[in-house]
């Protein structure tokens, strides 16, 4: 009992973190229509801007993670103003091609300023668990987990109750109504993509943290896909649920049945839970169930 | 004649001259070559080990080459990819290398029938496949340094010095491709052998999450020593989940690729100190063939590299210096120089240590492995200590199964 406690607590604490990389995704999504392959390259470059700070420039944390931030924030912004917004009326391909073709630019660019090593991203948190009923909890797994939490409820908030959020909100329910009541569109547009990259930001420092950075962190952006159809592509709450959930199969399946075939159930289960959602639900959980007249 | 007349025939006759030697040293030169991985899956490795070898043949080179002969050396990028490893030894036999370096295990292996028709001797340093040390049965194939079966010797051979005893249980955490499955056979036998209680656990790649594996270990199996054959990406990954599990770090010993700076760079020195590593090569600045590249960088009026000393550079100033031994006395059967006579050169290699670079490698047509020397290294401070001599574990057995294994083919 205490392994399958360890297992589901663990998955649980790592599930957070998908979830607000799934956050950033669905904010997207919902926002502007674009299903943004380069999310886990957003990840990546967050955490090679905080890892830059502190292990290449020294530069303390309170100053190094901010800057992390702010620099995301503005990517994301920019991303959206420069490249996504002249291609607002071609075809869903050419976007689609557009968010894969961004993700290889953040690859490469990357690796280029950079290099090749790993680098990681120091947090004043020690690694050492503590023990609470026989679960092993890694106090680095908890904070990552409460930072993830604390943002995703400050999203939330700013999202049912703040003015530019009830505009988020409309646009996302109608488009055409919402620019017809005065809602500046462009501006929410570049604001889920800001959003999107300050979460990619705080994504990048834990898992930076977690993982060390290089550009195969991106693949855990891998996750987001999975989460996001099992909550459901357009709904924040499915993007939370949907994360959790992909954070304990994976742990608990790769614990239970990896002994017996030898390794590698972590990185398929969760797809395989996808694939049965969307033929059980293709909506997810919660996403909007899209009914058209034909 | 008059003077312009005289002048052009001397312009023609300095001319003459100068091609000619051009073309004498063009006879001279000896082509060797070898892939490399600067981008790929273990590009942290390859970072490196590529520019250690070019260092050392360009040393080699500047001292007058050898025996007079320059070495020609090309470096082919293969992303750690068996397409382009094939690709990139077509290109170099095409070239007339008469030695190369053959890069990843899983590349060995499509090679290898290759290198046995070509007659062209591949060295594989620390990797590829362990049943090639028998040179009676893969003459043209050299692992040159511990394989992955004496590597895991090694390391249970200092678990057993450290008090393992019947029923010790043991955690064999391995990268999920052919090299990772390399040293499994080896794993299997010692523990059977001392009645070790032994489980194995695989990280597919590229091992950027291990999480449920190492929860698995610790707390349900709760191993006593764990021995990691991992790289790329996984072996920091493993350092910080297993200080997330609370599992003690002097009880984890990696193979020797996932025993960098890189490795513990990644994890951070303070997070992986107490972790052990096996190294075949010594780690350090302090070695006559490394001061004598830090002096050639000097003398160029360049900034020497930070990774220049370190474990896997030092691995490949090893490679440069096998080739050029290999070459130097493989002259000694007559020019001009052929990959069998570099395979014969390789044979001839006794006793061979580059100035306390290495255990004393002697390579013989029935060890083409050199002996199978590896030495344990700790995280301490900020630097790979060694906390063993050079050693060899289970020696027999590692004799043993390769002569099973290679009695199957």
């Amino acid at each position: 009992m205490a392994f399958f406690l360890d297992l589901t607590v663990n998955g649980l604490l790592i599930g957070c973190m998908y979830a607000l990389v799934a956050l950033g995704f669905v904010l997207i999504y919902k926002a502007t229509s674009v299903i943004n392959f380069a999310q886990g390259d957003l990840v990546m470059f967050g955490g090679y801007i905080a890892a830059a700070g502190l292990s290449l420039y020294h530069l303390p944390l309170w100053v190094a993670a901010p800057i992390a931030l702010l620099l995301m924030l503005v990517l994301g912004f920019a991303v959206e103003r420069g490249i996504l917004r002249p291609l607002i009326g071609q075809p869903v391909v050419s976007v689609v091609m557009v968010t894969i073709g961004l993700a290889l630019v953040f690859q490469g660019l990357a690796a280029m300023v950079w290099g090749a090593a790993t680098i990681n991203v120091p947090l004043p948190i020690p690694f050492q668990p503590f023990i609470l009923w026989e679960i092993f909890i890694s106090p680095i797994n908890l904070v990552a987990a409460g930072l993830c939490v604390g943002f995703l409820v400050g999203f939330v908030y700013f999202f049912r109750r703040s003015r530019m959020g009830i505009a988020m909100r409309a646009v996302a329910d109608d488009q055409q109504s919402a620019m017809s009541v005065g809602i500046n569109v462009r501006i929410v547009f570049a604001l889920s993509w800001a959003i999107a990259g300050l979460a990619s930001g705080i994504g990048g420092i834990v898992w930076g943290n977690m993982l060390g950075v290089d550009t195969h962190l991106s693949l855990v952006g891998l996750k987001v896909f999975p989460a996001v159809i099992l909550g459901g592509l357009d709904s924040v709450p499915g993007a939370i649920l949907g994360g959790l959930i992909v954070g304990a199969v994976e742990s608990v399946a790769a614990g239970y049945i990896d002994p017996y075939v030898g390794g590698g159930t972590k990185d398929f289960a969760p797809f395989i839970i996808m694939i049965l959602a969307l033929m059980i639900r293709p909506y997810g959980f919660f996403g909007r169930e899209i009914i058209e007249r034909v | 004649m008059k003077a312009k007349g005289w002048l052009a025939v001397v312009v023609i006759a300095a001319l003459v001259a100068a091609l000619s030697v051009v073309a004498a040293d063009a006879k001279h030169a000896i082509k060797v070559g070898g892939q490399c991985d600067r981008t790929g899956a273990t590009k942290l490795v390859g970072v490196e080990i590529c520019p250690a070898v070019t260092d050392y043949i360009r040393l080699v080179n500047k001292k007058g080459g050898v025996m007079g002969h320059t070495l020609e050396y090309t470096e082919i990028e293969h992303e750690y990819r068996v397409d382009r490893g094939v690709e990139a030894y077509e290109r170099l036999k095409r070239d007339g290398a008469v030695a190369v370096l053959d890069y990843g295990t899983p590349i060995v292996y499509a090679l290898t029938p290759r290198h046995m028709e070509d007659k062209i001797p591949a060295i594989t340093p620390g990797f590829g496949r362990a049943d090639s040390t028998d040179g009676e049965v893969w003459p043209y194939i050299f692992p040159m340094a511990a394989s992955y079966w004496s590597q895991a010797a090694g390391a249970l051979q200092y678990i057993k010095e450290k008090g393992a005893k019947k029923g010790t249980k043991i955690a064999y955490l391995y990268f999920d491709n052919p090299a990772g499955r390399e040293g499994i056979p080896m794993m299997e036998r010692v523990a059977k052998k001392e009645g070790y209680e032994i489980r194995l656990f695989a990280v597919p790649p590229p091992g950027l999450e291990m999480g449920p594996q190492v929860i698995d270990i610790t707390r349900r199996m709760r191993a006593d020593w764990v021995v990691g054959h991992l790289f790329g990406r996984s072996p920091s990954v493993s350092i910080k989940e297993f200080r997330k599990a609370g599992f003690p770090l002097d009880r984890v010993i990696s193979l020797v690729w996932g025993a960098g700076e890189a490795d513990v760079e990644a994890a951070g020195w303070d997070v992986s100190q107490g972790y052990l590593g096996l190294q075949f090569a010594a780690v350090g600045r302090n070695l006559p063939a490394i001061q004598e590249i830090i002096k050639m960088y000097r003398d160029e009026g360049k900034e020497v590299p930070k990774y220049v000393g370190g474990v896997y550079y030092n691995r490949g100033v090893l490679i440069g210096a096998i080739l050029a031994e290999g070459i130097r006395l493989g002259l000694q059967f007559g020019e001009p120089l052929t990959g069998e006579k570099v395979k014969r050169g390789y044979e001839q290699i006794k006793n061979f240590t580059l100035g306390g670079f290495l255990p004393p490698l002697t390579v013989t047509p029935q060890d083409h492995e050199g002996g199978g020397w590896v030495r344990v290294y700790q995280v301490k401070g900020k630097e790979w200590v060694p906390v063993t001599d050079w050693i060899r574990g289970y020696r027999d057995e590692v004799f043993k199964l390769v002569n099973e294994a290679n009695k199957k083919k």
